[in-house]
């Protein structure tokens, strides 16, 4: 399953996903690690390289390699029409699909008795 | 064409009505597709309905049948009867502020997201990540290039709390979910049904059941793209519970427990023969509203020809005379 063929932009997506839930600086052997799926060790180091000049990652040397941090969306108008978009989710949503919907006591229910109170 | 006029707004009732039941029963991607066709037809064709039997009634006052040059005394001889086409007009009349309300509404929103996908179109990663303390994702559309217009590509956003939620396996499988309603455009079916719900209120129902429908369709293909139906209930389980503190009282969109419980269940019937059944309900309010024009123009050829016959010899008074000349030539008309 986790070596299947992603679409183009998936690894992208998913190397900055594992710095931002990793919560620290992360090493390429340490991202490889985080995101799994057999990636090579010069593909990870490739796309944080990639990042990084894209400035939406910064780096400090650590040891023999640099470790990497996401950077804070910086363009105030992006951050600004994100809010409004996630304000959005009490309103009735038109065109734009999230994730998550409001979730009743129901919804919890079923969700515990599904998954355990663990997921 | 009495039957074939009505069957339209019949079909806007029935579809408001079961619409959203008969959804939750077809595959979410056939039934996306079903409902918003079946949306806009119902739509289009329901006020087609309401303005044909308006008109019908409208053209019986003499003065505006004279001004249309069509003979009055054919047009009161119509099929439709005085009180369904003021009954029309009155509908269309009440419908008015719905849709207005409801157009300004879809235009702001629909604004909205097209300022998001602007302020995305500079962002040099097709991710952005927005820090947040409400676990939450979407996809933002992106517009293909127009004319004098660049093109603007997808992205999709993340918070922080809810890439920190989920592990690796269901990271990837809440990508997936996301590029799967990108690559299928469903933000497209969304809008066309909004759009439907706008000209016929009737309809208000059917954005929520499409939006059910993306999402079910967006959780079927990120099950089959990453192989696993159990991440991505888990992934919405996780983050859902951790949205828990923040709950607010079930809302239109809240189907998190439905969507989790159809992954983990094996993958949906076809059930063929109700979306065969839909199909055809759709056609055939089609061809009622094809039908029922068609002969609403026949008709009004008919009172056309009428009056030009009982005008042919008094051009020299054309209106004074009209209603008393006209009756003899009634007898020609009703072929």
């Amino acid at each position: 399953m986790a070596t299947g063929r992603r679409p183009s932009g998936a690894l992208e997506q998913e190397v900055l996903a594992a710095l931002w839930a990793a919560g620290r600086p992360l090493t390429p052997a340490a991202v490889q690690e985080q995101v799994g799926g057999g990636l090579a060790y010069t593909t990870v180091k490739t796309i944080l390289d990639r990042l990084h000049e894209k400035k939406m990652l910064t780096r400090v040397r650590e040891g023999k390699a640099y470790a990497y941090t996401p950077v804070v969306e910086q363009s105030d108008l992006a951050a600004e029409a994100m809010r409004a978009a996630l304000e959005g989710s009490t309103d009735r949503p038109a065109v734009l699909s999230k994730f998550l919907g409001e979730i009743s006591p129901d919804d919890a229910a079923v969700i515990r008795e599904l998954l355990g109170d663990s997921p | 064409m009495t039957v074939n006029i009505y069957l339209p707004l019949l079909a806007a009732l029935v579809l408001g009505a079961a619409g959203p039941a008969v959804g939750r029963r077809l595959p979410p991607a056939v039934a996306t597709v079903l409902l918003t066709a079946a949306a806009v037809v119902t739509a289009v064709t329901s006020v087609a309905s309401l303005a044909l039997l308006t008109g019908l009634i409208v053209l019986r006052v003499p003065e505006i049948a004279a001004e249309g040059r069509l003979s009055d005394a054919v047009l009161m001889r119509g099929p439709v009867s005085p009180l369904a086409g003021a009954v029309a007009g009155i509908a269309l009349l009440a419908l008015l502020p719905f849709a207005v309300r409801a157009g300004i509404r879809l235009w702001r929103e629909s604004a909205r997201t097209y300022r998001l996908a602007k302020a995305f179109s500079a962002h040099p990663a097709s991710i952005a990540v927005i820090q947040d303390p409400r676990a939450q994702a979407f996809a933002v559309p992106g517009i293909p290039s127009l004319p004098g217009h660049a093109a603007i590509p997808t992205r999709i956003v993340a918070t922080d709390s809810l890439l920190r939620t989920l592990d690796e396996a269901q990271r990837r499988a809440m990508f997936a979910h996301e590029q799967a309603h990108l690559r299928r455009r469903h933000h497209l079916y969304l809008l066309l049904t909004n759009l439907a719900a706008v000209a016929n209120p009737l309809l208000w129902r059917l954005p929520d059941a499409v939006t059910e429908a993306t999402e079910r369709w967006a959780d079927e293909d990120a099950a089959v793209a990453v192989g696993d139906r159990e991440v991505l209930a888990r992934a919405l389980g996780r983050a859902a519970l951790s949205n828990l503190p923040r709950t607010v009282p079930a809302m239109a969109q809240a189907h998190v427990g439905q969507r989790v419980r159809a992954l983990m269940a094996p993958p949906p019937p076809r059930r063929r023969a109700l979306a065969v059944l839909v199909g055809i309900a759709i056609a055939v309010t089609v061809w009622a509203s094809i039908d029922s024009a068609r002969e609403t123009e026949n008709f009004f050829d008919t009172a056309r020809n009428a009056w030009h016959i009982a005008h042919e010899h008094t051009t020299e008074h054309p209106t004074a005379h009209a209603q008393s000349v006209d009756r003899p030539h009634l007898v020609g008309g009703r072929d």
